[in-house]
């Protein structure tokens, strides 16, 4: 198993790199001059060229792409040239919180799509079944950018239960900074309020963000149960006597959420970009509008960064998805040997 | 007369399709005693499996409730068979289907021992090593925790062989349980499954195409064609002297006897549009305009019975 993992980790390895070199060379390719960005309005082209010199952006774009590629390996993304901070900095700051949202949207999605699928398949063309593939065509249609602000509308302006955006009650401070994770940041810091408030701030952006994921595991779960209970093997567990409970909620579910694994790694990607619009409208202090700030001011090099650390969260995810597999269906780190 | 460890009668089962109504299954009647076997064979299509399907209570989805009785130990099965898991030990048709890839082979036996035999986990446990002895399945303890993917075909019906005993059935139900296997693992698990029936007095019914096995494993035959029973009565006797037509027929394009490649002419009607009277009559070298008019009834003469009054006339 171990083996299977680190094979696995290693073949993610080309990927990335694949990674580090085209975001580079797209973003050199795109119209605008970062150089000239830099310079500011007002800047002469002398000065425009010292800049070109001083960021390297006069050698040849291959020299270019290695010095950013050794720089990247050292964790070293350069300064921001919107803020002048430290990219890596920046980036270390915002990391959490979009992390925090989208494995909370990833595990709702999950938690509520994989019942969801498996009572629409017990059900078969009943009426939670085609209430289920109603919301799954539902839940992918809606544009979670409205959905937000509809969400926003009911439960913080109307009803008055859930705060309208930020991660926390500026009221109550915040929490030593440990880890980024304020769900953990409140409880290590002792501070059970500050965690409620994390919580209560984290509702409506985490069910915006889950919902196109809730519609498609529900879906694939769906499928997935559907398919196996077409297995010789269910047709005779029945006969030798599982029980009905066991046999849908275990003996098929194990089956038929394999499937459904792949999906939810897939997944981390569309939540990972559905991040930045949710974080907008939610004020969410993420690298979604850390991205959108980037993308504005033609900050190339925090771009690059965050696109970047955004392909190894999702290779790293996509790790864990396969080790779950492998756990799940023991065929799997076995039959690759 | 003793109660009759199985005991089938009229039954029918039909099943919703696009087409209509299928009649798979009309008034088949049988009996196996306590400790005795009973081979049921007939051409593909002919309702073999939905018997046994009936008789352990998974039907198809489509299928309409069932007429006519099954009673286990004298008491019915129709109505619900769950009283009856463990007691009635089933061997699947294909052993690299029937076991759930996911979870150990041990653990999936011992969830059906769990609910339906006594004692704790440890006592299965110990139970199930020594049932794995007794199916000759190689390193038996260890085989409790391996998955099935680890198993070779011939093992894997052993463990299910295993399975099906694991909770002390008294009857056991197999369908075509060799048909997936190679020709010498078909042979070691049908001289293992003759082996564990007569030590452990179970009663036997089998399905097969062979007629070779039906005679070493079965004391009594019934020939089904579309799903009526053509003939029933003692093995040797019906392999000997066939009555029916069709079981004649049958018997002749068997590879081990037949002088032709010839096959019986036709085919088995579809569920759907069964031919009036007598089922086989389109396909029979006997028939006469009566045969399509009524169904024949099934005579019981001695031991024996047979669905054809004509079952005297020699083929022409
Ligand atoms: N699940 C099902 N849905 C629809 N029709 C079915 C189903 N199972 C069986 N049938 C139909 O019922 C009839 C009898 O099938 P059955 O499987 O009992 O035959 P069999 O005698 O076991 O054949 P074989 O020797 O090929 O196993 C066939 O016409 C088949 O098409
Ligand atoms: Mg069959």
């Amino acid at each position: 198993m171990l083996r299977y993992l680190l094979r696995r980790l290693a073949l993610s390895l080309p990927a990335l790199l694949g990674l580090v070199l085209l975001t580079f060379v797209l973003s050199r390719v795109v119209p605008g001059d970062p150089a000239a960005a830099l310079a500011g309005d007002a800047a002469t082209p002398a000065q425009i060229a010292e800049i070109r010199a001083q960021y390297g952006l006069d050698r040849p774009l291959a020299e270019q792409a290695l010095i950013h590629l050794k720089q990247v390996v050292q964790g070293d993304f350069g300064r921001s040239i919107f803020s002048g901070r430290p990219v890596a900095e920046e980036i270390l700051q915002r990391l959490p919180a979009t992390l925090e949202l989208t494995f909370a949207a990833l595990l709702l999605a999950t938690l509520i799509g994989i019942p969801l699928g498996l009572i629409a398949a017990m059900n078969h063309n009943g009426l939670i079944d085609h209430l289920v593939r109603l919301m799954s065509v539902g839940g992918l249609a809606i544009a979670s950018f409205w959905l937000a602000i509809m969400l926003q509308l009911v439960f913080s302006m109307e009803l008055d239960i859930l705060p309208l955006r930020g991660r926390l009650d500026v009221a109550l401070g915040s929490p030593p900074r440990l880890t980024g994770f304020l769900m953990l940041d409140t409880l290590l810091a002792g501070r059970l309020d500050m965690f409620l408030s994390a919580c209560r701030h984290l509702v409506l952006p985490a069910v915006t963000l889950a919902l196109p994921g809730i519609a498609t595991i529900a879906r694939f779960t769906r499928s997935g149960v559907l398919e196996t209970l077409q297995k010789d093997f269910v047709l005779y567990a029945r006969a030798a006597g599982y029980g009905r409970v066991r046999l849908a909620a275990i003996y098929v579910l194990r089956n038929a959420v394999t499937v459904t694994v792949t999906q939810i790694g897939l997944l981390f990607g569309a939540l990972i970009s559905g991040a930045v619009a949710v974080e907008a409208v939610f004020d969410w202090p993420g690298l979604g509008t850390y991205a959108v700030q980037a993308i504005l001011a033609a900050d190339y090099k925090a771009l690059l960064a965050v696109t970047l650390v955004v392909g190894v969260v999702y290779a790293v995810v996509n790790v864990l998805v396969d080790l779950a597999q492998a756990l799940i269906d023991p065929r799997i780190a076995g039959a690759g040997r | 007369m003793t109660q009759p460890l199985l005991a089938v009668e009229g039954l029918a089962v039909a099943l919703r399709t696009d087409h209509g109504l299928a009649r798979i299954l009309d008034d088949v009647a049988l009996t196996i005693p306590p400790g005795g076997s009973l081979g049921v064979v007939g051409e593909s299509g002919c309702g073999k499996s939905t018997l046994l399907r009936a008789i352990l209570g998974i039907l198809p989805k489509g299928a309409t409730t069932p007429s006519g009785r099954i009673r286990f130990q004298g008491r019915d099965l129709l109505a619900g068979a769950d009283w009856a898991r463990g007691r009635i030990g089933f061997v699947p048709q294909d052993p690299y289907l029937s076991l759930n890839p996911v979870f150990r082979a041990g653990d999936q036996i011992l969830e059906i021992m769990r609910r339906h035999a006594p004692g704790s986990r440890a006592d299965h446990r110990r139970k199930l090593v020594e049932l794995f002895r007794a199916v000759q399945l190689p390193e038996p303890a260890a085989a409790l925790d391996k998955y099935p993917h680890q198993f070779s075909g011939g093992q894997r019906q052993r463990l299910l062989i295993a399975a099906a005993l694991a909770c002390d059935p008294a009857l056991l139900i197999a369908d075509e349980p060799t048909t997936a296997l190679d020709v010498t693992t078909q042979r070691e698990i049908l001289g293992l499954l003759k082996r564990l029936v007569a030590e452990r007095g179970l009663g036997l019914l089998f399905v097969t195409h062979d007629f070779g096995v039906l005679a070493t494993l079965c004391d009594r035959v019934a020939v089904l064609y579309a799903g009526q029973v053509a003939e029933l009565g003692p093995t040797r006797a019906v392999l000997d002297t066939p009555w029916h037509p069709y079981t004649r027929l049958l018997l002749a394009c068997h590879p081990d006897r037949a002088t032709t490649l010839a096959g019986i002419p036709g085919t088995v009607p579809a569920a759907t549009a069964q031919p009036s009277g007598c089922r086989f009559h389109p396909r029979c070298p006997l028939a006469q305009p009566a045969c399509a008019a009524a169904p024949p009834a099934l005579l019981a003469l001695g031991e024996r019975a047979v669905a054809c009054p004509r079952h005297e006339v020699p083929f022409g």
